[in-house]
C-alpha cells in the first residue's frame, strides 16, 4: 500500500497578524486589559505591490494636532487636540462625540521608507500612504544554469 | 462614553421604517453633540469622509435631519487587507423641543464634523424678571 505523504495544510499566512498581536501586546503592557473592542481611532489598511495605505476616521482632528512617527517597522499615530472652549451657559442635551487625544501603534509588516511616507487628512479622514523601503521590496533569484 | 466606545457602538441606522437607500453602502447614525445656550442649540456631528459639498441639513417643523454623503474614493491598485471600520453614509433627524428661528440657521462642515446652530426664535429666548425688592 502506498503511503500517501501529504502536507499539513498551512494556516494561511497573514502578514497582517503580527501587526495585531503587536498592538494586543502593547494593550496588556499599558494595562488596557484584554478587549475585543476597537481601539481609536479605527483603521483600515490598504495593501499595495509598492506600498501600504492607511486610512483613519479622525473627524474634528487638526493636521497640527497630529503626530506621525515611524521607527523602524513602528508606526505610531499620536494626537493631542488643544482644549476646546466651551462658553458658561452651555448644557448638554447629549454627548457622543469627543475629539480627545490618543497614541496607537502599529508593527508593519515590512519596513518603510520614512522620507516618502505621505499623510493627507481631508473631511476628517486620515490617508498615509507607506511606501516599502527599497531593501525590504521582493528580490528575485536568478538562477544560474550551466 | 469614550471616543473608542463610541466608535465601537456606531449604529446602523434602521431600515424599515425609514426610506430605503438607493444606493447598498451602509448608512449610519452620526455620534452627534447637542448642547444648549441662551440663544441657540447647536448641534455637531462626525461624519468623517463627507464634504461641505455634500451635506443637507433640513429642518421641516420641529424635525431636524441631516445627512452626509461620503465620498468613496477607491485606493487603485490596492486591495483592503485589514479593515476596522466600514465606509458608509450618514442620517440622523432629531425632534428641537425649542422654537427655532429656521431663517438664521447656520451650517458649516469643517474636518468631517458638522456644525449647525439652530438660533431660538426671539419668544423662545429666556426672558429675565426682575425681581423687585418689595
Amino acid at each position: 500500500m502506498a503511503i500517501q505523504i501529504r502536507r499539513r495544510p498551512s494556516q494561511q499566512w497573514d502578514p497582517w497578524s503580527e501587526f495585531r498581536d503587536f498592538e494586543r501586546a502593547m494593550n496588556r503592557i499599558f494595562g488596557e486589559g484584554p478587549r475585543m473592542q476597537v481601539e481609536y481611532p479605527a483603521i483600515n489598511v490598504w495593501t499595495g505591490k509598492d506600498d501600504v495605505v492607511l486610512t483613519a476616521e479622525l473627524p474634528g482632528i487638526e493636521p497640527d494636532d497630529l503626530d506621525i512617527t515611524v521607527h523602524g517597522t513602528m508606526l505610531t499615530l499620536r494626537c493631542s487636540p488643544k482644549e476646546q472652549q466651551r462658553g458658561d451657559g452651555e448644557t448638554y442635551h447629549r454627548r457622543e462625540c469627543r475629539h480627545e487625544g490618543f497614541a496607537r501603534s502599529w508593527l508593519l509588516p515590512f519596513e518603510v521608507d520614512a522620507d516618502k511616507i505621505e499623510a493627507k487628512l481631508e473631511n476628517g479622514v486620515l490617508r498615509l500612504t507607506l511606501p516599502r523601503s527599497e531593501a525590504s521590496k521582493p528580490k528575485k533569484v536568478e538562477i544560474q544554469t550551466t | 462614553m469614550t471616543a473608542e466606545a463610541a466608535l465601537a457602538e456606531r449604529q446602523q441606522t434602521q431600515q424599515g421604517a425609514e426610506v430605503e437607500a438607493t444606493r447598498s453602502r451602509p448608512t449610519f447614525v452620526p455620534c452627534t453633540n447637542i448642547y444648549e445656550r441662551e440663544d441657540a442649540i447647536v448641534v455637531e456631528a462626525d461624519m468623517p469622509g463627507v464634504g461641505p459639498d455634500s451635506v443637507d441639513v433640513n429642518l421641516d417643523g420641529d424635525e431636524l435631519t441631516i445627512a452626509g454623503q461620503v465620498a468613496d474614493v477607491p485606493i487603485e491598485g490596492h486591495e483592503l487587507s485589514y479593515a476596522e471600520y466600514e465606509v458608509g453614509d450618514y442620517r440622523c433627524k432629531f425632534r428641537i423641543s425649542a422654537a427655532i428661528d429656521a431663517d438664521k440657521i447656520e451650517a458649516a462642515m469643517k474636518n468631517g464634523v458638522l456644525h449647525v446652530v439652530l438660533p431660538k426664535s426671539e419668544e423662545a429666548r429666556p426672558h429675565k424678571i426682575e425681581v423687585k425688592a418689595g
